[in-house]
């Protein structure tokens, strides 16, 4: 018995310096910088009150008509967007969402939606049109089921970040871009006012998309709104501080049924930067 | 002593093209050179020692040299796979109305140089080797018993394993785990070695034109030990019966389960690049295992005997991987790139995985963190990459019972004829309860899904003849930024909790059978 422990203890040895290489797994070296994205929501809609817009399904902001959320801090890349019992989209890269992705739900449109949300980049979600917005006839409702909609079909991308000044804005000028989002208004136009009134912006059909920013010199003004041009009707004005190397969106709201005015017009003011 | 002198007397063609390139870090392959004459020395010793004459104390071991081969179609990959037999032309729209059909082989229209993989071996490559020593004790103790204890080390002084020699060196580390990242493109920026970041632009192929040069090579690392302690007793009247426990660990830098030079290369996890081998775990590495038999033989009734026995193995689970669905390190590879298993939410970027996940980002966290929770091997390797094969399954019980019933005569000259009707149940505990005798496997190695980073590459087509593909993107700007993934729920929507699931193969349920033969002498 006196070899066969001593034979033991020897082994056990062995195997002890056997064991002592383990795995040669490298060391991580871990960042926790999150380099978010910016996203901007507005709601433009004549009558949708309190919406509550969640991000992931957290809530990052509750607004009514014609209010702004700012900036808002959001993880890029690919990220859930939704307004709570109205409609939401997947923000994905450059594709748009398959339908079979998307949830129906209170019989509201489901938006897909173009672009990825990028770390640093800025963007605007906006919300247009009525509650009650009549829905598409027949095949069409499947992706147009009525109620609110998110203009361009996703983000706008503001990016922010370009330089020298943003969208060629010159750091001595302002830029103004404009949508018109009175659901029922007729083609609109945009002016600084004034004696020595200038366009800012062509006549724009209801929710016609651009991302173009006119530049303007500095200064106090009072925009107006017209129809037929910018010497035609005005609708509504609003007056206006413009700073220079800022950036501004201004939209018209409002809500036109058979030519009356169901909701009043509205000229409202975001500055991005 | 030993001596292998492998040698392969066919002569193969030559790829003047390829031989003629230059691979990473300026390496010279030539697909027409099988491996040179290497001889390869065996040197042994052994030992038995009868310790005090009488047989109850035996010590017996050695050391020394063994020599294997490789699965020779690991070598005859290098004659198939050499760029003068076959190549693809990727071209598309106008592009492709170049390539109209031709039944005549080895022709095409003219166009791009079509693009091709070739695989070869280090010029001094050497058939498998290792250096084993194994020492035992064998001890008669009291009652009829015999007790083993028995170590057996292992150690790789040539084992194989495969590099891309076409693979370029990664251009940065990822943001968040700080594993080394790859170009998003195959080819390289034109006109740039860096982006304005500093990030290399150099494209992943060295090569445009060779998809992959997948080299066999040797390397010394790697090893298996185990100890084994066994005790075995013969009774009188027919009955046996042992029991023993092994304890095991084996490493590797690559466990090879593929034929093609192209699986083996990008089929196992990794974190460093397959170009680097990392020791992990075996695949077939079982920690503990348990074995035990007992067996007995009954004759009666002079024409009559029955047998029953039994064998018993507990073993540990299946070792596994926790890896990335998707392209994590843009190696090219969607399913080979290892986790980071975060300590914290600060560690991991998270978001929904579709336009109807109801959860929020905390939740998902949440579920992960819980999961995370439940299986060992993540939750005590937090804060690390995971292991290759470092994960394991939950043990598992196999028992087989054997019932034999002989009808034998013997003839006058003493010989024995016998009719048996024999009656077997593999893995008796699942026929006993449905719960036991059921392998676990692991409910989702593919753990998260990789959505892309904060700061995505920006591409752009190739208009340019350089050395560059037609068809191909190159970089201007290389992906920065974290990585984000999903969580997936079940597809029920409930959340993943267990690591493990049922296999529900027949593995994991009971057989019967039976059996007749007629033993002739």
């Amino acid at each position: 018995m006196k070899y066969f422990n001593s034979l033991s203890i020897l082994l056990a040895g062995v195997i002890l310096l056997m064991s002592c290489q383990d795995p040669s797994f490298p060391t991580p070296e871990i960042s926790t910088t999150v380099r978010y994205a910016k996203v901007l929501f507005i709601n433009a809609s004549p009558d949708a009150q309190g919406l509550v817009y969640q991000v992931n399904n957290a809530q990052v902001a509750t607004l009514n008509p014609q209010n702004t959320s700012g900036y808002l801090n959001v993880n890029a890349s690919t990220e859930q967007l939704r307004i709570k019992n109205a409609v939401f989209g997947v923000v994905s890269g450059d594709t748009l969402a398959q339908k079979a992705d998307l949830e129906v739900k209170d019989s509201k449109t489901l938006l897909p939606t173009t672009t990825s949300l990028v770390g640093g980049g800025a963007y605007t979600v906006i919300i247009t049109d009525s509650l009650n917005r009549p829905h598409a006839k027949k095949s069409s409702f499947n992706t147009d089921q009525g109620g609110l909609q998110i203009l361009n079909l996703g983000p706008i991308r503001d990016d922010l970040a370009a330089t020298p000044g943003f969208f060629g804005v010159p750091a001595s000028s302002a830029g103004v871009r404009f949508y018109n989002l009175a659901p029922g208004a007729a083609t609109v136009y945009l002016s600084n006012g004034g004696t020595a009134m200038s366009t800012l912006s062509t006549g724009k059909a209801y929710r016609a998309m651009t991302n173009t920013f006119t530049n303007i010199a500095p200064g106090n003004y009072t925009l107006q709104v017209s129809t037929t041009s910018v010497s035609g009707t005005v609708l509504t004005t609003l007056n206006v501080a413009l700073s220079p190397g800022k950036v501004y969106t201004v939209f018209l709201t409002g809500k036109v049924v058979n030519s009356v005015v169901k909701v009043p017009y509205a000229l409202n003011l975001v500055q991005h930067n | 002593m030993r001596v292998d002198l492998p040698t392969f007397p066919t002569s193969l063609p030559q790829n003047s093209t390829s031989d003629a390139l230059t691979y990473a870090n300026g390496e010279k392959v030539q697909v027409g050179k099988l491996p040179g004459l290497n001889p390869l020395y065996s040197p042994r010793v052994g030992f038995n020692w009868d310790v005090k004459g009488d047989k109850t104390l035996q010590v017996r071991g050695g050391t020394g040299i063994f020599t294997g081969r490789v699965p020779f179609v690991w070598l005859s990959n290098q004659v198939t796979n050499n760029g003068l037999l076959f190549g693809s032309i990727i071209a598309q729209g106008a592009a492709a109305q170049s390539y109209n059909f031709s039944p005549t082989p080895l022709t095409s229209n003219g166009g791009a140089s079509p693009q091709f993989a070739i695989n070869a071996t280090v010029k001094n490559f050497k058939f498998p080797q290792v250096w084993r020593t194994n020492l035992a004790v064998d001890k008669s103790l009291p009652g009829g018993l015999i007790a083993t204890l028995e170590a057996i080390y292992t150690k790789n002084v040539n084992a194989v394993y495969y590099r891309d020699a076409n693979f370029n060196s990664s251009i940065r580390n990822v943001d968040g785990d700080g594993r080394p990242q790859y170009a998003a493109t195959i080819a390289p920026n034109p006109t740039a070695n860096t982006d304005v970041n500093g990030n290399g632009l150099w494209g992943r192929r060295v090569n445009q034109n060779i998809t992959q040069a997948v080299i066999l090579d040797n390397t010394s690392k790697g090893y298996q030990y185990s100890i084994t302690g066994q005790l075995q007793k013969t009774f009188n009247k027919g009955f046996y019966a042992t029991a023993a426990y092994t304890y095991t660990d084996s490493r590797d830098v690559n466990s090879e389960t593929g034929s093609t030079a192209s699986t083996n290369l990008t089929s196992y996890p990794q974190v460093s690049g397959f170009n680097t081998p990392v020791l992990s775990y075996s695949s077939n590495l079982a920690t503990h295992r348990v074995v035990a038999s007992a067996s007995y033989r009954k004759e009666y009734g002079k024409f009559f005997a029955t047998t029953l026995s039994g064998i018993y193995q507990g073993s540990s689970g299946f070792r596994y991987s926790y890896t990335y669905s998707g392209d994590v390190n843009s190696d090219g590879n969607t399913s080979n790139d290892l986790i980071y298993i975060p300590r914290n939410q600060n560690e991991i970027l998270l978001t929904t995985s579709s336009a109807t996940d109801t959860r929020s980002v905390n939740q998902i966290w949440q579920q992960l963190d819980n999961f995370i929770n439940n299986d060992p091997y993540l939750k005590n390797h937090r804060g690390q990459y995971a292991g290759r094969n470092a994960a394991v399954a939950p043990w598992f019980n196999v028992l087989n019972l054997r019932f034999l019933q002989d009808f034998y005569i013997e003839t006058s000259k003493g010989k024995r004829n016998t009719l048996q009707f024999s009656f077997e149940a593999i893995n008796f505990l699942n026929l006993l309860n449905s719960n036991w005798g059921v392998v676990r496997q692991p409910a989702r190695q593919a753990l998260l899904n990789f959505v892309g980073y904060e700061n995505p590459a920006a591409t752009t087509t190739n208009t340019q003849t350089n050395n560059l593909l037609p068809s191909n993107s190159y970089t201007t700007t290389a992906a920065t930024g974290r990585p984000i993934f999903q969580f997936n729920t079940n597809s029920d929507g409930s959340a993943l909790t267990n690591p493990w699931v049922n296999n529900t193969t027949s593995t994991s349920r009971y057989q019967l059978q039976i059996g007749v033969r007629y033993i002739f002498n």
